[in-house]
């Protein structure tokens, strides 16, 4: 499936068959969501990273069978069409962003997403405590989404981010690798 | 010293507790305790109109004057956040009645409603914490005050300035 | 047109969900080894069963009355649908995936998503193909009542299976609805009309 393709099926999946919600309603719940973390773990970010992404994971094992039945997509070719599908179709649909898809490795297996708007991080500014600057991931749900969404449908895959604007990074970049295709698993032998 | 600028802005919590306090210009100046005076006294101001406003207009006007030379502008928000906007007049001791009349009704309206909206940004943080964050729970971000400075000094008289601060709760929806 | 069961199988080759309409008179599996000659397709346990020749009935290991217990039937299901899907691919590439088979006393339907979610349906030989039916179940019952539902776990280890009362009644009024009654001819032809359109959207009165 082509980029452009990609974007119509986003464009007129989100049009249609998707129950819109308040932004700030999702921008407030996942921003106190980030918060009590921070408060339940006393300022300890590379744990709260770590509890958003497997909270995201969670929601990826999920959030995949909806965006199927939704999107009524069928396997994606390679890994670059996975990319194209996540960006102008998944995250079209779930939060109507399309961030871009850039900076493919050569062996296309790596690339990034670049996120130009961020819905869930609207109005936040980072506790200004020299710390949460440099280790908290305020979005990293978003890679756990992603990672338990692409096992679902046999990519074992690594995302992180590498920059935040919140963080005072030029751009909030993500970046996924594939880690491996995962092989249908075989019934549990009999006698 | 002729056209009437902002020369103080303040943000009072619902406890009556200092927000923020803003003087223009920014540089730390004697005149800083002067408007900290000058705001507390609004407060009285806002306790003894309170009963007589039923319209729930958050609109204060103007709250007193001094001198022919300061005036105290107020705005109430629903949730109890004053919101104090000192106007110099730029007449100086004798500029007379002409320099006291300087800012027509209602004419803050934009400066009031930008500085609401920044403060509907600052407690959307997720990481704001009302009277916390120490030093008596003044407001430490520094978007915040940065808003705060832009729209203080952007304000002129008749120019509408101060505004165009993007409105919460204008966005698009996500699914 | 008879519905008899229905399965869902996960990723991890686990039977989620079992659902059996025509539970105690299933004419599909033959009562006797006579009948096991009729059919094409002999299922595996068939071939062991009826090494135990006409008596199967008396001496069949597992089940009461010749018959299987639910969960070796879902083994056996599960046996057929993954054979013949890795057959089908070897054969004619990975996108591909067969959509039915038929035997002299069934039919097996086949659905499978990207997930690795296997769904199946068996009816009677008559039945017209229903894959767009499951597709039907995965979409409307298994995503909106089982999926979103945050207290339905998403991995079944050791067989738990889904226990949505929703789904589970959903599913039945669904399957109900699509299984005309036999005098009702004219509401057969609608079915296949409205089937042609992707609903499936049919009133017994």
């Amino acid at each position: 499936m082509s980029a452009t393709k990609a974007a119509r099926v986003g464009e007129d999946v989100w049009k249609t068959r998707i129950d819109k919600v308040n932004a700030e309603l999702v921008t407030l719940t996942y921003g106190s969501i980030v918060a009590q973390l921070c408060r339940d773990f006393e300022g300890d970010y590379l744990e709260v990273n770590k509890q958003l992404e497997k909270m995201g994971y969670n929601i990826g094992l999920r959030l995949i069978e909806d965006f199927l039945a939704k999107t009524n997509m069928g396997k994606c070719a390679n890994f670059r069409e996975t990319a194209e599908t996540i960006a102008k179709v998944g995250f079209k649909v779930f939060l109507n962003i399309t961030p871009t898809v850039t900076n493919w490795t050569t062996d296309n297996k790596q690339f990034s997403l670049i996120f130009e708007e961020n819905p869930l991080a609207d109005f936040v500014e980072l506790p200004d405590d020299g710390r949460a600057q440099n280790e908290l991931w305020y979005s990293n749900m978003l890679c756990g989404v992603l990672r338990g969404a692409l096992e679902m449908v046999q990519m074992q895959v690594d995302a992180h981010f590498v920059g935040d604007i919140l963080r005072g990074n030029e751009v909030t970049e993500m970046r996924v690798t594939l880690v491996r295709i995962i092989d249908d698993e075989l019934p549990p032998g009999e006698d | 010293m002729s056209t009437p600028r902002i020369a103080c802005i303040a943000l009072i919590s619902r406890n009556n507790s200092p927000l923020h306090l803003h003087p223009f210009p920014s540089s730390p100046s004697p005149a800083t305790l002067k408007y900290h005076f000058l705001t507390h006294a609004t407060l009285d101001v806002f306790a003894a109109r309170l009963p007589l406003k039923f319209n729930g207009d958050s609109d204060f006007g103007l709250l007193y004057s001094i001198d022919e030379e300061l005036a105290a502008y107020g705005w109430l928000t629903n949730t109890g956040v004053k919101i104090v906007v000192i106007i110099d007049l730029g007449g100086g001791g004798g500029g007379g009645s002409a320099a006291g009349l300087g800012v027509k009704d209602g004419e803050l309206k934009g400066v009031f409603r930008a500085l609401q909206t920044a403060y509907i940004r600052l407690v959307c943080n997720p990481f704001y914490e009302e009277g916390g964050g120490g030093a008596g729970g003044v407001v430490r971000s520094r978007r915040f005050v940065e808003e705060v400075r832009r729209i203080g000094e952007g304000w002129a008289p008749g120019g509408g300035g101060g505004a165009g601060a993007g409105a919460v709760g204008e966005r698009g929806v996500v699914g | 047109m008879t519905i008899y069961s229905f399965y869902i199988f996960d990723r991890h080759c686990e039977c989620i969900y079992v659902k059996q309409w025509h539970q105690r008179d299933r004419s599909f599996r033959p009562t006797s080894s006579a009948s096991t000659v009729d059919s094409p397709v002999t299922l595996s346990s068939d071939q062991r069963s009826s090494t135990s020749s006409k008596l199967q009935n008396d001496v069949h290991p597992t089940g009461r009355g010749g018959r299987l217990s639910v969960q070796d039937d879902a083994k056996l299901v599960f046996g057929v649908v993954f054979s013949l899907r890795n057959m089908v691919r070897k054969l004619s590439g990975p996108d591909d995936s067969f959509i039915s088979y038929r035997t002299g006393s069934y039919k097996l339907h086949y659905y499978e998503t990207a997930t690795n979610l296997k769904f199946v349906l068996l009816t009677d030989v008559k039945m017209n193909n229903l894959k767009v039916v499951l597709h039907q179940i995965y979409v409307n019952l298994y995503v909106e009542f089982v999926t979103k539902n945050p207290l339905s776990p998403i991995e079944h280890p050791g067989g738990e299976g889904v226990a949505v009362e929703l789904f589970e009644m959903g599913l039945d009024s669904f399957i109900v609805n699509l299984r005309p009654h036999p005098p009702l001819r004219r509401i057969q032809t609608n079915l296949v009309l409205n089937r042609e359109q992707y609903r499936i959207d049919i009133k017994v009165s």
